[in-house]
């Protein structure tokens, strides 16, 4: 077997050179790639950082976006409520935000990033954040970071039943469900949500004159969506699982606070759908494992612009009807194997095929990326570890450089939990089909975007009997060259161009706590980011931005979530602070080139009512309770004080 | 216990955390501007960060964000033109679909026109009506820049961009095909008394800008086209009968001449195509050498100061930031040059 397996690590090595890579890949069992997630993984390999339950469950009737701005460090840029919501990682874009469903890529083809409000917490059982080494040996592309979200089978719970609903402010209604059998060898589970709200919230209108309180209009929306699982035991060691997550969102588009008064009767608004299958499979054997998958996902995209010339006549002014489809299947082998005591090795192959139809294109589009990657975690010494993994990507047969990922780590005290790390990466971001072929404009000569990272780590985890600790510290450097950026032309029309130098560098924390006092239960987290992007290319220097903080990226982001539960009843709390963030490159202190720092504090009141079968919680919610008027997004308005109310029956 | 305290601190925090207020400049009441022209930057589209700037002949320096100075109020969503008349200035936002009306000497809000669609420019024909023309609409919005409000519609059947008022006609360029799918080729002659299209002349592609000479002779310059169909050109109109008296052709297809100026005198055309160039109107073959070369400049807007006959031209740099007003003396020989705001794109002298 041994003999067996290390002739195809080195046939795997051989097929970094394409052509023979080619020739080898049909004939070989590529292994596991490094695991990243799970108590194993983070016991063994790359670090990464798992939201704990009580963010998860708190958030269960919320979407993603909502969650991760209020319980970790990825920086979450939010339109509205239900409005677009994209996230970014350590100063970079949400282009490099690399989102993994089951490690499969949710970044659309096409626009490359993906929308945090359409992605419903009640769909993902785990949610682990990769940044540096662990990003780079997950898959190419989050050149921030990685947000994997997993559906995790939980067998023999008998009958699986857990609904919510909530009613609040501005007619929002959320309706969310699962169902399902979990037995010894077979699971059956269905989620379900619907989400609406009309969104018509008052606030000041700071940018028309005269100054005046309004509603906000056209702010509504409708999402319902489900997941459907079955997860069977195959065998005694292998395990197949079949997921299909389909949803329809549809959504209002508001104008912006200065262009309320705008005529024509404006009608806009964007429906996504999406269909998302996979088929996996899992066999397993002593001291190794091999995983197959492969999904396919289709995305429709409809955005729609209308004005009409007055309302007697209804002729149409505007007309803008855009429809974008996308279509990805993808496959993915992984395989680890512990080789000794000491070391374990793992390998993947990932393939992606995209197409997308727009009218925004001059045609089909298409694209192949294949990715090839092998590892190996070694522990020589009780007190030390690393990991190592290099991975390679050809995208239409043409093949990137090799890039590595590696991570020391190391205990230095025996009877202090403290372990001290370095990573240091490669990585990759392919442009998406949106900068390459978009009409006109797009560069189809645009070439990867190429980041290097360094990561220096502390982690602490001190515990007693009544509490526990775990404290995060980081600090990183990160260089991505090559960074895609749409420059204005003489051809009056803008185009993507591989001309910045972005260096980010920072400083994270994260800690969270969990004690027992007495009747009490506290169960805290906290994180704190101080980050600092700047574009530090020649054109940069040139044009006199260099050395200014990037847009929309806050150099201070911290936020806290805490709950203490007193017998059946709890008190949840969240707040978040967001610091300045730039919006235009101008140095200057004016009010339109920054947004003023916020902060958002969120209470809720609940109870829990254990019944003969299951339990009822009811829980109130006070959300922006001290009334901020605040802007994520420049003249965007947002909601002030505002109330829910969330039932929920589980068994 | 330590976990209360950090929820203490955040929620000192946020009791201390901004209620944004709606202005953190106070208005400026003794705002007087005097003599000298107005930057309008326009801003990025849908950002709202448009702006008006103000260049002082009296200190020499520019001052900028005068509007919000002024009204405690951003300027709106891309700021298109700007039309002084008597003592109001008419700022037309384009994506805020309305025309702020505010005094030309300390910017304090007058008065504004909301509900239009796209619009671009002014026209003011005499004290009780002006064209609006607009981006998306098949017409001309009439207003009437008296009473501060909408009094009709010309209907012309395709968009419409500049204007120009001579020999009692309007004359209106179609210069978008991006809404209305119309060619966008042609000149329209308005009458404005009645209100109706009286001619068209079939142009090339995109005619973005027009200037009256001292002969009345109309020129329009024409870019070709978005995606550069057509070869540029510049032609001369006579304003009696509408015909092409001439018709000047770019050589080099690909080019994008824009933003054709006159100075005071109205003999010496200048425009900008990866430079400042300039023609007399009697000349007979377009300049090969620009009067100005671009170098690393974003050429954006251009203007011949009435007083100086000095060339003012703004570079818009990377569209994201604050750009920069040049002025040249008339032989080319730089003054200086000055920050204004994002994307300046018209000056106006008052």
């Amino acid at each position: 077997m041994k003999e067996v397996f290390i002739r195809h690590v080195f046939l795997f090595l051989l097929g970094f050179v394409p052509m023979l890579a080619e020739a080898v890949i049909p004939d070989t069992v590529y292994l596991d790639a490094v695991e990243v997630k799970g108590r194993h993984l983070k016991k063994a390999s790359f670090q990464t950082h798992s939201l704990d339950s009580l963010s998860i469950a708190a958030y269960s009737a919320s979407d993603l976006g909502s969650l991760l701005a209020a319980g970790s460090n990825v920086f979450i840029k939010n339109y509205g409520p239900g409005g677009l919501s994209t996230a970014s990682f350590r100063g970079t874009s949400a282009n490099q935000t690399l989102v993994l469903w089951n490690d499969i890529p949710l970044n659309s083809p096409n626009l490359g990033q993906v929308d945090f409000s359409m992605i419903p917490v009640q769909f993902v059982d785990q949610l682990q954040l990769a940044w540096g080494s662990a990003a780079s040996a997950m898959r190419s592309g989050g050149l921030g970071g990685v947000v994997s979200l997993d559906n995790k089978p939980d067998f023999n719970r008998k009958l699986i039943l857990d609904v919510v609903q909530t009613a609040g402010s501005y007619r929002h209604f959320g309706s969310y469900g699962t169902l399902g059998y979990s037995g010894r060898k077979v699971i059956v589970k269905t989620r379900a949500f619907r989400k609406s709200a009309l969104n018509d919230f008052e606030f000041l209108n700071t940018a028309l004159l005269p100054q005046a309180m309004m509603k906000q209009t056209s702010a509504d929306y409708t999402d319902y969506g489900f997941l459907q699982e079955l997860h069977i035991y195959t065998g005694k060691n292998s395990q197949l699982s079949a997921y299909s997550w389909n949803q329809w969102n549809n959504r209002n588009l508001p104008p912006i606070m200065t262009n309320i008064e705008k005529g024509g009767q404006p009608t806009e608004f964007q429906y996504d759908r999406f269909h998302r299958h996979m088929v996996a499979f899992k066999q397993f054997w002593s001291g190794g494992k091999l995983e197959a998958k492969a999904a396919y996902f289709t995305e429709n995209q409809h955005y729609y612009l209308k004005t009409i010339n007055n309302p007697e006549d209804n002729e149409t002014v505007t007309l803008i009807d855009s429809r974008n489809t996308t279509h990805a299947f993808h496959t993915v082998l992984q395989a680890n194997h512990q080789l000794n005591w000491w070391l374990e090795l793992t390998a993947g192959y990932t393939m992606d095929q995209e197409a997308v139809n727009t009218t925004n294109f001059e045609k089909l589009q298409k694209r192949q990326r294949n990715l090839m990657k092998l590892g190996a975690t070694f522990r020589p010494l009780q007190d030390f570890k690393g990991s190592v993994y290099f991975s390679r990507e050809y995208v239409d047969g043409k093949a990137s450089g090799l890039s590595p990922a590696l991570e020391l780590a190391y205990v230095p005290f025996d009877k202090l939990p403290l372990t001290i790390g370095i990573g240091l990466n490669r990585n990759l971001r392919y442009p998406s089909l949106n900068d390459l072929y978009w009409f006109p404009g797009g560069n189809a000569k645009l070439k990867p975007e190429i980041g290097h990272t360094a990561e220096l780590f502390v982690n602490l985890n001190p515990q007693n009997s009544h509490s526990k600790h775990k404290v995060n510290a980081s600090m990183f450097f990160s260089d991505v060259s090559d960074w895609i950026q749409w420059k204005p032309t003489s051809y009056r029309y803008w185009v993507p161009v591989n001309i910045a130098r972005v260096f980010a560098r920072g400083v994270e924390l994260n800690w969270q706590w969990e004690g027992d006092f007495n009747l009490f239960h506290l169960q805290a987290s906290a994180n704190f980011a101080y980050t600092r992007t700047t574009d530090e290319s020649p054109v940069a220097k040139i044009e006199n931005t260099a050395g200014k903080q990037l847009m929309y990226i806050p150099r201070h982001h911290a936020n806290l979530m805490a709950q203490l539960d007193i017998r059946q009843y709890y008190v949840k709390t969240a707040a978040e602070f967001v610091g300045k963030r730039n919006t235009s490159l101008n140095g200057e202190e004016i009010f339109t080139n920054s947004l003023k720092p916020y902060v958002l504090f969120n209470l809720a009141l609940g109870k829990s009512w254990k019944l003969s079968q299951g339990k009822l919680t009811a829980e109130f919610q006070v959300l922006n309770l001290l009334n901020s008027h605040y802007q994520a997004v420049m003249w965007r308005p947002m909601p002030g004080r505002n109330f829910q109310l969330l039932l929920r029956y589980a068994l | 216990m330590k976990c209360n305290k950090i929820l203490l601190i955040f929620l000192l925090l946020g009791m201390a955390s901004c209620k944004e207020e709606p202005a953190d400049i106070t208005p400026g009441d003794g705002l007087a501007v005097g003599k000298g022209f107005f930057v309008l930057n326009q801003g990025n589209f849908t950002l709202a960060n448009a702006s008006l700037s103000f260049y002082s002949y009296d200190s020499a320096k520019m001052s900028s964000y005068l509007f919000y100075k002024a009204n405690g109020a951003p300027l709106g969503d891309v700021a298109q033109s700007m039309t002084l008349w008597n003592d109001l200035a008419f700022i037309v936002m384009n994506n805020s679909g309305l025309i702020y009306i505010v005094d030309a000497q300390t910017i304090k809000f007058k008065n504004k026109i909301s509900g239009l669609q796209s619009p671009r420019y002014v026209c003011i024909i005499n004290d009780h009506k002006a064209y609006v023309s607009d981006l998306q609409q098949p017409g001309l919005t009439i207003i009437d820049p008296t009473a501060q409000s909408i009094t009709g519609q010309v209907n012309t059947g395709k968009t419409v961009e500049n204007m120009v008022l001579t020999n009692n006609k309007v004359f209106a360029a179609n210069w978008s095909a991006y809404y209305q799918h119309k060619p966008n080729n042609t000149l329209m002659v308005i009458d404005p008394v009645l209100d109706t299209v009286t001619d068209s002349v079939h142009l090339v592609k995109e005619p973005n800008s027009m200037v009256v000479d001292k002969n009345e002779m109309l020129w329009v310059l024409c870019s070709g086209g978005y995606l550069n169909e057509e070869r540029p050109a510049l032609f001369k109109i006579n304003t009696s009968d509408n015909s092409i008296v001439n018709r000047y052709d770019f050589i080099d297809r690909l080019s994008s001449p824009t933003q054709l100026v006159i100075n005071k005198n109205k003999d010496s055309l200048y425009y900008l195509n990866n430079g400042v160039y300039r023609l007399s109107i009697d000349d007979n073959t377009l300049p090969e050498t620009p009067l100005i070369p671009q170098h690393a400049h974003v050429f954006y807007a251009l203007e011949i100061d009435p007083g100086f006959n000095r060339v003012v031209v703004s570079d818009a740099l990377n569209y994201v930031q604050d750009g920069f007003v040049y002025r040249y003396s008339p032989n080319g020989t730089l003054i200086d040059s000055l920050k204004s705001g994002i994307i300046p794109g018209q000056f106006i002298f008052n």
